[in-house]
């Protein structure tokens, strides 16, 4: 543990046994595919009937796979196309089979290609279940150090071209869009300058979001700390809300639209809030603003 | 249980997301997410953590190069 603690956690994606147990799920080494297809049918039975969840996802930040036997998987699309788009299709039959209206949720292969537009073809299953499929991503501006970002004009760029880039994606793909992580940050003003950014850039796009994280849970991938304590999540070690970070992410937002949102826009620094929408004739329920 | 945890947040309004989380896969590479009897490796493969250059990089630019099947990574150390 505390030889792992001495390296940055993605370092270790480059050994060669990382990546091998990770072809092992994508080429059914060992039924290893065969487990995880099992456990994902397990699950969806399980929870086929409860309303209070939102959506499956399939499979957090997915590693490009055996870089070592098979380096051409270090072009990001190849990894895509060639481990991740039939790992995908083969878990949506089975879940859909359990739970065939639950949104799933996919995200294309983490390596360096947060700059490049993913590989996959489309949503898990096909065309078919766009309306039930979610592109998964995370926004992380690598120019930080212990507090926050560095320069706010460099990962202001890094943050608006990785967002691009995910909207090309939704462009080809035609399903819908959560940004599933991003922030992992102090308390800092720098911080809280990149949360704010970051969740317009969101609002720009009228995507979903969800802030990397809401406690520590000792996960010992998660390495920003302030001294001995974790300080990616806004309790502090004592058990107290880190307000900057909390104020921040409080942004006012519609959970539920009676249309199709054209412009969705707010002001962190004096809460105004501006939505646009193209009324829904058929549905008159009332939208919902928070 | 998870599914106790879901139900209490959904009467408080609150959605969940079933994320299948992981990183770096397994304890045995410093990670977290299968469990040990789904991870098996190799006898051929390199031990572990190996051949990753393992020093700490601020903000690095990584050059990786492909040619005739050779994998080639070149870490430069710049800070912007």
């Amino acid at each position: 543990m505390t030889e792992c603690l001495k390296h940055q956690f993605w370092h270790f994606y480059l050994a060669q046994q990382t990546g091998e147990a990770f072809q092992a799920i994508y080429s059914n080494v060992n039924h290893a595919q065969d487990a995880f297809v099992g456990f994902w049918d397990v699950v969806s039975k399980y929870f086929q009937n409860t309303s209070g969840v939102l959506a499956y996802e399939l499979l957090n930040e997915p590693w490009v796979g055996d870089i070592f036997h098979q380096p051409r998987l270090l072009e990001p699309k190849e990894a895509d196309r060639k481990n991740l788009q039939p790992l995908y299709d083969r878990l949506n039959s089975v879940i859909r089979s359990n739970d065939p209206d639950r949104i799933i949720m996919f995200e294309p292969a983490v390596i360096i290609s947060q700059f490049f537009e993913s590989g996959l073809h489309h949503s898990p299953g096909g065309e078919t279940f766009n309306n039930r499929s979610i592109l998964s991503y995370h926004v992380y501006c690598a120019d930080f150090n212990s507090t926050g970002p560095k320069s706010r004009a460099v990962c202001d760029a890094l943050d608006e071209e990785a967002m691009l880039v995910r909207m090309k994606d939704l462009g080809r793909l035609k399903c819908g869009g959560f940004l599933s992580e991003f922030g992992a940050m102090s308390n800092d003003t720098s911080a809280e300058e990149e949360i704010t950014y970051v969740t317009s850039l969101a609002d720009e796009y009228i995507q979903s979001w969800t802030y990397w994280q809401f406690k520590t849970y000792n996960d010992i991938t998660t390495q920003a700390y302030t001294g001995n304590v974790s300080a990616e999540s806004f309790y502090a070690e004592d058990g107290s809300l880190e307000m900057n970070k909390v104020k921040a992410l409080s942004r006012t937002y519609a959970p539920a639209i009676a249309g199709t949102p054209t412009w969705h826009f707010f002001n962190a620094h004096n809460a105004m809030f501006e939505l646009h929408y193209k009324a829904n004739k058929v549905c008159y329920k009332m939208h919902r603003c928070y | 249980m998870l599914s106790n945890i879901v139900e209490k947040l959904a009467a408080r309004g609150i959605y969940t997301i079933l994320d299948c989380h992981q990183d770096l896969l397994s304890p045995k590479f410093c990670g977290e997410g299968a469990p040990d009897f789904a991870v098996q490796v190799g006898a051929k493969s390199l031990p572990f953590p190996l051949p990753e250059m393992l020093q700490p990089i601020p903000i690095g630019v990584r050059l990786i190069i492909i040619n005739n099947d050779m994998v080639q990574i070149l870490t430069l150390d710049t800070q912007i």
